[in-house]
């Protein structure tokens, strides 16, 4: 049982990220891209916030986004992107799909571990 | 703009005569050439067998615009043309220039020898090899912006991916040469409504698995593995494509993503070659990353832009607008 799920090819990224959330006293799984994410989702219902790269190998993480809410039907999960994207229409599409917030990398925990306590509440 | 951020490339010279070497001076100064004579033990030009020290350099990490050679007999009798072929058969797209005695044309050689011969030009003509020097080495014009930004945005992808680390860099230099530095390279497409192409990383898998035993990255592995490495490359590579786009591609508004030409790229294990189609200069960086502490020894990493499917600069803009627009990174923008 998890609270937040962090989507993310590079290990260096998985590991940043969930040692920092793991050390502010949340739960964390990991998934390395967007369908192993859908995956994760679909097991664990306690999941309350999904930390997502988007340019991912299989599915990419605005797809994955789009399939949480057309496919599990999940409104509940909140989104957000970690993404070294930063192109408007990026954005544009994930705010149709339902994401809550954008990151550009790189991860400063610092700066957003009081949103995503919040998010995750 | 500083010296340390012009564009440069590095000649390799073979040569032994004193009015020659001082036309080539001459032209190196004017062109940001940095002219590299073969040299062996402290002694002037061409001792020992030059085959084998040209060979020497060509199969070392130097990375090389064009070479510069002279047709006769060097002091150990070797003659120009004699190298030319044995350098044109092992580095094809190096571009030779020759100097002649007499002939202003290769039209007098062998069909093999003019093959290797880029151009040639006669002793003491700098306007010929003005010429030959704008047409092979310099035929491609980098914005210096664009150099500095590069190397701006590198640097400070690599401190986020290690923070801590001292990085440095030489000055950003044109290479023809195809060489495939290390063990270790990552190749990610840079494409915009002004350039398509690559961006190649290349570095040796021990330097950064020593990084990674130092336990200066997120890799937290004591005994890490081939992956481990290639995840450390991977996302420098993709923090540093990501600030590129967002500083450079950002204010493209052409969606048309069809109908885009692509060249196979080859690669030669044997011969650690590799070819992007094109014979046009690339832009190059060589950072070192050093440790403060001396935990690691330090990482050499070469950074090549490949611009081989389209390249017009006079679009070149640094993205302004866009950047204005943006939050900073690592921060949260809710929708």
């Amino acid at each position: 049982m998890a609270q937040v799920l962090i989507v993310d090819d590079s290990a260096t990224v998985r590991n940043e990220v969930s040692s920092f959330l793991a050390a502010n006293d949340l739960s964390v799984e990991v998934a390395v891209d967007g369908k192993d994410g859908l995956d994760k989702l679909q097991k664990d219902s306690q999941i309350k916030l999904v930390i997502s790269d988007v340019n991912m190998p299989n599915m990419d993480g605005l797809t994955m986004a789009e399939k949480v809410r057309s496919d599990l039907g999940n409104h509940g999960v909140n989104i957000i992107m970690l993404t070294t994207e930063s192109d408007p229409r990026m954005k544009s599409r994930g705010k149709a799909a339902g994401v809550k917030g954008w990151i550009v990398k790189p991860f400063k925990g610092d700066n957003v571990v009081g949103s995503i306590k919040k998010l995750v509440s | 703009m500083s010296e340390e951020e012009q564009i440069v490339s590095k000649v390799l010279v073979h040569e032994n005569d004193e009015q020659a070497l001082s036309v080539l001076k001459d032209i190196c100064t004017k062109n940001n050439l940095v002219g590299l004579k073969v040299c062996s033990r402290g002694t002037s030009i061409g001792l020992g067998d030059p085959s084998n020290e040209i060979g020497d350099v060509l199969n070392s990490n130097v990375d090389l615009g064009a070479i510069f050679l002279y047709e006769g007999e060097d002091l150990h009798g070797v003659t120009g043309l004699e190298l030319c072929e044995k350098i044109h058969r092992s580095r094809p797209e190096l571009p030779i220039f020759l100097r002649r005695d007499d002939l202003d044309s290769i039209d007098d050689l062998a069909e093999a020898e003019k093959q290797a011969i880029a151009g040639c030009y006669i002793t003491g003509d700098q306007d010929r090899l003005q010429s030959l020097v704008e047409e092979y080495i310099c035929s491609m014009y980098y914005p210096t912006e664009f150099a500095q930004g590069i190397a701006q945005v590198s640097e400070e992808a690599f401190n986020n991916v290690i923070p801590g680390l001292k990085v440095r860099h030489d000055m950003p230099y044109l290479v023809k040469d195809q060489i495939i530095y290390g063990e270790l390279f990552s190749l990610i497409p840079l494409e915009s409504a002004w350039c398509r192409g690559y961006m190649m990383l290349q570095t040796t898998e021990s330097e950064v698995l020593d990084l990674i035993r130092s336990g200066r990255t997120q890799i937290k592995n004591e005994r890490p593995t081939s992956t481990d490495s290639n995840n450390i490359l991977n996302e420098v590579t993709n923090l540093i494509w990501g600030s590129i786009k967002s500083r450079y591609f950002a204010n493209d508004h052409n969606d048309e993503e069809t109908h885009r030409t692509q060249v196979p790229i080859m690669v030669n294990h044997h011969r650690k070659h590799i070819s992007f189609g094109s014979s046009e200069p690339q832009l190059c960086f060589k950072y070192t990353l050093s440790c403060p502490n001396h935990e690691f020894p330090d990482i050499v990493l070469y950074q090549r832009l490949i611009f081989n499917l389209s390249w017009t600069p006079e679009k070149f803009e640094e993205s302004d607008r866009a950047v204005d627009e943006l939050i900073n990174d690592g921060e949260l923008e809710f929708f």
